[in-house]
C-alpha cells in the first residue's frame, strides 16, 4: 500500500528528465498530487485501526510518520509550484526535487532502521545539487559544506543503527525492523544501547542542525534556491528528528533513555538559535537560524517523550514547516526583486513588494509565536510539557530562546515592512507576484491559521495513536 | 585472530598513516589500500561461507572503492592541478598525537560495552578508530580533495563495524549503502570541479565568502 506513495514520485522523477522542458513542472505537480492521494488513503487506513505496510514490510506507517509524510508531500507540492516560476533548468530542478521529496517520504514511512538510515543519507545526496542549483560562489561553498558535514553525521547514525541491532542480539531473532526492535528493547544490552543512542543523537542531530553540529545549516539554507530552502528547513530537518525519535523510544523501553543529553542539546539549540535570530543581518540567514531554534524545541519535546511533549513536538513540526516554507518562499521573492538579502537594504517592503511582504510578515509573526497562528499553539503545548518535566536550566534556556526569537522577528519585521522614515520615494517600482506563487502563499497562510486555531482538535486521532505508541514516557 | 580482524587492524593502520603525510598521491594510495583491505575482508568471507552473492559484493567493492574511486580522485586532482595538501590546520606531530588520543577513545568505548566474541571487540575498535581518524583527517585538512578522502575513510570504518553483525546487514540495505557511496563520490567530484571553476582553487579554506 505504501509503495503507491513512492511509485508516482519515482515515475515522475524519471519522466521529467526525458519529457519536454515545459512539461517538467506539470509532471512534478501531478506526481506529487498522486502521491498525496495514496498517502491520504494510507492515513485513512491507519486512523481506522489498520497498519499500512509496503515493500515487503520494510515500510510501515505510524502516526508520527503519517504527520511527517503529509508535510513532506504538501511542502513538496508547493515547492514545485513556486519553483516552476522561479527556477531555471526546469527539468533538472524538478527531477531532483521529486527525488528529494521521494527520499524524505521514504524516511517518514521506513520501519526498517537500515532503510531509514539509507533514505536519510539519500536525502542529503539528492538535495546537495539543489543547494548549489544556482552555481554561484556562495551556493557552491554551501553545497560542499552541506554534503561533507551531513554525510559525516549520517555515518555516525549508521554505526548507531548497527549497534542497536547488535544490542538486540540476545533479545530475539536478528531484525532491523523498528517495530520488532522496540518490542524487544527491554531485553537489550544497555551498554550498547547507550553508545548507540549517543551516536544517533550526534548523527541525526547533525542532520537536524542541532547545536553544536549546526555549522553547515545557515549556509545551506540561506544559499539554496528558496523553494529548496523551504523543504530543507521546513521538513528535512524534521525527518532527521523523526529518525532520532525512533532511537529515543528504543532507549526508553530498554531503560537507557539518554534524555539528558538530547534535552541539553535541544535547550542549547533553542537559546543559541534565538540569539542568532536577534543578531542576524540577513533575513535569509535569520530564517535559517530560526530553524536551529525550532528544531531545538522539537528535540526538547522528543527528549521528554511524554504524550503531551510528543503531541507538541509533532504539531510543532507541522506548524513550523508551514510557517518556515511561507517565510522562505516570500523571502526568495523579495530577494529576487530587490537583489539584496540584508535587512537594512530590504525596507519598505509593504509598498515595494506588496504580496511577498504580506507573506513574509505572516511568516515572521507565525515564527515569532504570535497567538492564533500554528507555532503559537504548538509552542504552548511544548512549553507546558517542558515546565512539567524538564529541570530548571532547560526551562530557562527554552523560555529565553523563545523570547529572543520573538524580539528578533518583531524587530526585523518592524525594520523591513514600513518605509524608512515614513517617506516613500515616489518613482520606485512595485513588484507583483505570479498567480501560482500567490496561490502557494494563500495555501500556507490557511494551513498556519487552521493549525493555530484547530490543529490539536483536527489531528486528535493521530495524536492519540502517537501517545499509544511504543516507548512513550509515562 | 581470524582474517577479518587482522585485515581490520591493517585498515586502521592505513588510516593512521594517512594523517602523517601532506602529499596527495600517498593519501589517495593509503585510501586505496584501506578499500582493498575492506574488499579483502568481504571476499575472504565469501570464499569461506561459499555464498556467491557475498563474493560478488566483495569483488564489486574491490573494483569500485579500491580501484575506480582512487583513480577518479587522482584524475580530477591532476586535471585541476592539485598535488599537495596545504599546511594542515594541525601540524603533523600534533595530528599524530590527536590520532593516538582518538584510538584511545575508541578502545575505551569498545571496552565499555559487552561483546561475547573477542573478535567483535577488535572489529569495533578498528571500526570506531577508523571512523575517528577519518573525522580527524577531515577536520584538520584544508583541501576539498583531502576532506573527501577523510569522509571516505570514515565510511570504511563504519563498514568494519557492520561486519560485527553475523551475516551482516540484509543485502538490500548493503547494496543501497554501496550505491550511495558511489553517488557520494560522483557528487564530490562534481562539486570539486564547480569549486575549482568558481574559486579557482580547491582549497576549502578559501571558501570564506559566507558568514556574517
Amino acid at each position: 500500500m505504501l509503495g503507491y506513495v513512492l511509485l508516482p514520485l519515482a515515475a515522475g522523477a524519471a519522466l521529467t528528465t526525458v519529457a519536454p522542458r515545459r512539461w517538467a513542472a506539470a509532471i512534478a505537480l501531478a506526481s506529487l498530487a498522486a502521491a498525496s492521494v495514496a498517502a491520504g488513503w494510507a492515513v485513512t487506513a491507519l486512523a481506522g485501526g489498520g497498519v499500512p505496510q509496503g515493500l515487503g514490510g520494510m515500510l510501515r506507517l505510524d502516526a508520527a510518520g503519517a504527520l511527517v509524510l503529509h508535510l513532506v508531500l504538501g511542502l513538496g507540492f508547493l515547492a514545485a509550484l513556486v519553483g516552476s516560476q522561479t527556477e531555471e533548468w526546469a527539468r533538472r530542478f524538478h527531477a531532483l526535487l521529486l527525488t528529494f521529496t521521494g527520499t524524505m517520504a521514504l524516511a517518514a514511512m521506513a520501519d526498517n532502521l537500515g532503510l531509514l538510515w539509507a533514505s536519510v543519507e539519500a536525502t542529503t545526496l539528492s538535495s546537495a545539487l539543489l543547494v548549489g542549483h544556482r552555481r554561484t560562489k556562495e551556493s557552491t561553498e554551501a553545497a560542499w559544506k552541506y554534503l561533507i558535514l551531513s554525510s559525516t553525521g549520517i555515518l555516525f547514525a549508521f554505526v548507531a543503527t548497527l549497534l542497536v541491532v547488535l544490542a538486540a542480539r540476545g533479545a530475539g531473532p536478528p531484525t532491523l525492523s523498528w517495530n520488532s526492535l522496540v518490542g524487544a528493547a527491554a531485553g537489550m544490552d544497555t551498554g550498547l544501547v547507550r553508545l548507540a543512542l549517543a551516536l544517533a543523537i550526534v548523527g541525526y542531530g547533525t542532520k537536524a542542525g542541532l547545536v553544536p553540529y549546526h555549522f553547515w545549516l545557515p549556509d545551506a539554507h540561506s544559499e539554496a534556491p528558496s523553494p529548496v530552502s523551504a523543504l530543507l528547513s521546513g521538513v528535512l530537518l524534521s525527518c532527521a528528528l523523526l529518525a532520532l525519535d525512533r532511537f529515543m523510544r528504543i532507549g526508553r523501553v530498554a531503560g537507557e533513555p539518554m534524555e539528558g543529553l538530547l534535552l541539553a542539546i535541544g535547550a542549547v539549540s533553542v537559546v543559541a538559535g534565538g540569539a542568532l535570530v536577534l543578531a542576524a543581518r540577513s533575513y535569509k540567514r535569520m530564517l535559517a537560524y530560526s530553524s536551529i531554534e525550532n528544531m531545538g524545541l522539537v528535540a526538547v519535546g522528543l527528549a521528554l517523550g511524554t504524550p503531551l511533549a510528543l503531541a507538541g513536538a509533532y504539531l510543532h513540526i507541522l506548524a513550523h514547516g508551514a510557517s518556515k516554507a511561507l517565510a522562505f518562499f516570500a523571502a526568495g521573492r523579495v530577494h529576487h526583486h530587490l537583489g539584496t538579502t540584508t535587512v537594512a537594504e530590504a525596507t519598505g517592503l509593504l509598498r515595494r513588494t506588496p504580496a511577498a511582504a504580506r507573506g513574509l510578515l505572516l511568516g515572521f509573526l507565525a515564527l515569532a509565536g504570535a497567538p492564533l497562528l500554528g507555532p503559537f499553539t504548538s509552542k504552548v503545548i511544548l512549553l507546558a510539557a517542558t515546565l512539567d518535566g524538564a529541570p530548571w536550566p532547560a526551562i530557562a534556556a527554552v523560555v529565553a530562546g523563545l523570547l529572543l526569537a520573538f524580539v528578533g522577528f518583531v524587530r526585523h519585521a518592524a525594520a523591513m515592512m514600513p518605509d524608512p522614515g515614513g517617506t516613500p520615494s515616489p518613482a520606485a517600482p512595485r513588484f507583483r507576484e505570479p498567480r501560482t506563487v500567490v496561490v502557494a502563499f494563500a495555501g500556507l497562510a490557511l494551513a498556519i491559521l487552521v493549525l493555530g486555531v484547530a490543529g490539536p482538535a483536527l489531528l486528535e486521532p493521530l495524536l492519540e495513536l502517537l501517545a499509544a505508541g511504543p516507548g512513550v514516557a509515562p | 585472530m581470524n582474517t577479518p580482524e587482522a585485515l581490520a587492524i591493517l585498515v586502521l593502520t592505513a588510516a593512521a598513516t594517512s594523517l602523517g603525510d601532506k602529499r596527495l598521491r600517498p593519501l589517495i594510495l593509503t585510501y586505496a589500500v584501506q578499500a582493498l583491505l575492506v574488499a579483502g575482508v568481504v571476499i575472504s568471507e565469501g570464499i569461506a561461507s561459499g555464498h556467491g552473492a557475498v563474493l560478488a559484493y566483495g569483488i564489486a567493492i574491490l573494483l569500485v572503492k579500491g580501484i575506480a574511486t582512487p583513480a577518479y580522485i587522482t584524475w580530477i586532482s591532476r586535471r585541476l592541478g592539485v598535488q599537495r595538501e596545504l599546511e594542515p590546520i594541525l601540524n603533523i606531530p600534533l595530528s599524530l598525537l590527536a590520532a593516538g588520543l582518538s584510538l584511545l577513545a575508541a578502545l575505551r568505548v569498545a571496552s565499555s560495552v559487552h561483546l561475547e566474541d573477542p573478535g567483535d571487540r577488535i572489529l569495533l575498535v578498528a571500526g570506531l578508530g577508523t571512523v575517528l581518524l577519518g573525522l580527524l583527517t577531515m577536520a584538520t585538512r584544508r583541501r576539498a580533495v583531502t576532506q573527501s578522502l577523510g569522509l571516505l575513510t570514515m565510511e570504511n570504518g563504519a563498514f568494519l563495524v557492520s561486519l560485527i553483525l553475523a551475516g551482516g546487514l540484509p543485502l538490500a540495505i548493503e547494496l543501497s549503502a554501496f550505491l550511495e557511496v558511489i553517488v557520494l563520490v560522483v557528487l564530490l567530484g562534481i562539486l570539486f570541479q564547480r569549486i575549482h571553476q568558481t574559486f579557482e582553487s580547491i582549497d576549502a579554506s578559501a571558501m570564506t565568502t559566507l558568514g556574517e
